[in-house]
């Protein structure tokens, strides 16, 4: 195991002092499911990283709440306590399903969504959900200065985002517009059913409106170094009925979009067609069109 | 560094000194002598190292010596009374769900979980409780079996 010194504070503030302290970059810790097992690998990833701060007692980060606007979810609430949540069953079940898909058990009642999201990752199973809903993050550096970055900007790239080491994610809100109106779905593909790794997952979101698609939002998750919408293909669906055919053909342009922005690899021949498989089965399921 | 840690396993209160960097598992097994939580995988893959703290099942290789800090836990030593086998631990052995039993303590600590959260579980939430254990003897049948039958008796 690599060697380093473990902080841990009873009150965010005391937290915000020590962070803003630093000379060097200190590993954030609240779940850690992904990071102790970096530790023992010794992993290149943290070769700069002497201290550990853990946030997992802070109450403050462990809560949900919603308001007109928003739910507010902390960084430190577990899959687990995700899942069991009435809020975010309510208002946003991809993102329910998309915590449910994670490892197993044992991972969903320790691993935590701020983990997952500041890891970066870009298999992290949440993050796909938490774009589609647009959902945006606050990231604290004192107890008055703030900076709000929408998820998809924030993950620059595998294993890169924009938290300086002085801060940390303090909240991660969801606008709740529209929110019960809609149909919601997360598809995941993993080598076996429990503890996988995400290859590849389908998140998406629509607004009807006269049986025709007001709103679309299509979120892959596991094919991009970066998460994003589908524009493409959510244009595309803008305006049209969500007929086989129609969802077909947008299932082709998502796998389109996604492909001509990696290039061709070796694995493309495989990826793609599943890609457009899983875009066209996870619109399908949401538009409750039968698939065969 | 040296970390203090205070906390409660098998309804025993703990204080002790370690090195910040070990893990929950580390501590068990080396700190407070309790081998009984077995090491596997060491990546959160097999659950032979699933224990229960807060109530919850967690690998503990994956835990933190400093988390651990104000936490109850319970690991398979904590099942027996007075000597005397839990109903759970004599079902696996009735049932035949022992076989090599390196997968045991951690299959009894996620059962023991499900079973303290719902006393009578479905085959269906047996399973989903134990997807995240590996056993590579039994086919599992056993397994659920032995943890059906508990349930069935705590009816």
């Amino acid at each position: 195991m690599k060697y380093f010194d473990y902080f841990s504070f009873d009150t965010l503030g005391e937290t915000l002092e020590f962070l803003k302290k630093q000379k060097h970059f200190v590993k954030i810790i609240s779940g850690g499911t992904d990071l102790i097992i970096e530790f023992r690998k010794n992993s290149p990833k943290l070769e700069n990283i002497d201290k550990v701060l853990d946030i997992s007692r802070l109450r403050v980060l462990k809560v949900i709440e919603e308001d007109n606007d928003y739910v507010y979810i902390g960084p430190s609430c577990t899959h687990t306590e995700i899942v069991k949540n009435d809020i975010i069953n309510k208002y946003f079940p991809a993102l329910v399903e998309a915590c449910l898909s994670i490892g197993c058990l044992q991972t969903r009642n320790q691993g935590t969504i701020g983990g997952n999201i500041v890891n970066s990752s870009p298999s992290a199973d949440t993050v796909p959900a938490l774009v589609s809903y647009n959902a945006e993050l606050e990231l604290l550096k004192d107890e008055n200065i703030e900076r709000i970055f929408k998820v998809k900007d924030f993950i620059k790239g595998p294993y890169k985002n924009e938290l300086a080491k002085d801060e940390m994610l303090y909240c991660i809100r969801i606008p709740k517009d529209n929110t019960e109106d809609r149909l919601h779905v997360f598809e995941k593909l993993g080598r076996r059913n429990a503890l996988s790794i995400t290859r590849i997952s389908v998140c998406a979101n629509a607004l009807l409106e006269d049986g025709k698609i007001k709103k679309i939002t299509i979120v892959p998750g596991a094919v991009l170094p970066r998460f994003k919408n589908m524009k493409i293909a959510e244009d595309f669906l803008t305006g049209k009925k969500p007929q086989k055919e129609v969802l077909r053909e947008a299932s082709e342009l998502v796998a389109k979009e996604v492909f001509d922005e990696v290039g061709e690899r070796w694995s493309t021949p495989y990826k793609k067609p599943v890609l457009e498989k899983m875009a066209f089965v996870a619109l399908c399921k949401m538009f409750k069109i039968e698939i065969i | 560094m040296i970390i203090h840690i205070k906390f409660k396993v098998n309804g025993v209160d703990y204080d002790i000194k370690t090195e910040n960097n070990k893990r929950l598992l580390d501590v068990l097994r080396d700190d407070l002598r309790l081998t009984g939580t077995k090491e596997g995988c060491g990546i959160g893959e097999c659950g032979a190292c699933t224990i229960i703290m807060d109530g919850e099942a967690v690998n503990s290789c994956m835990v933190l010596a400093g988390r651990a800090n104000n936490t109850e836990i319970m690991t398979v030593e904590g099942l027996e009374k007075d000597g005397e086998l839990s109903t759970l631990q004599d079902n696996f052995v009735k049932m035949g769900a022992v076989q090599c039993g390196f997968c045991t303590p951690g299959m009894l600590m996620s059962a023991k979980a499900l079973l303290m959260k719902n006393p009578d579980p479905t085959v269906e939430e047996i399973k989903e409780a134990i997807a995240g254990n590996l056993c590579r003897c039994t086919g599992y049948t056993q397994i659920v079996e032995a943890i059906k039958k508990t349930g069935e008796e705590n009816r």
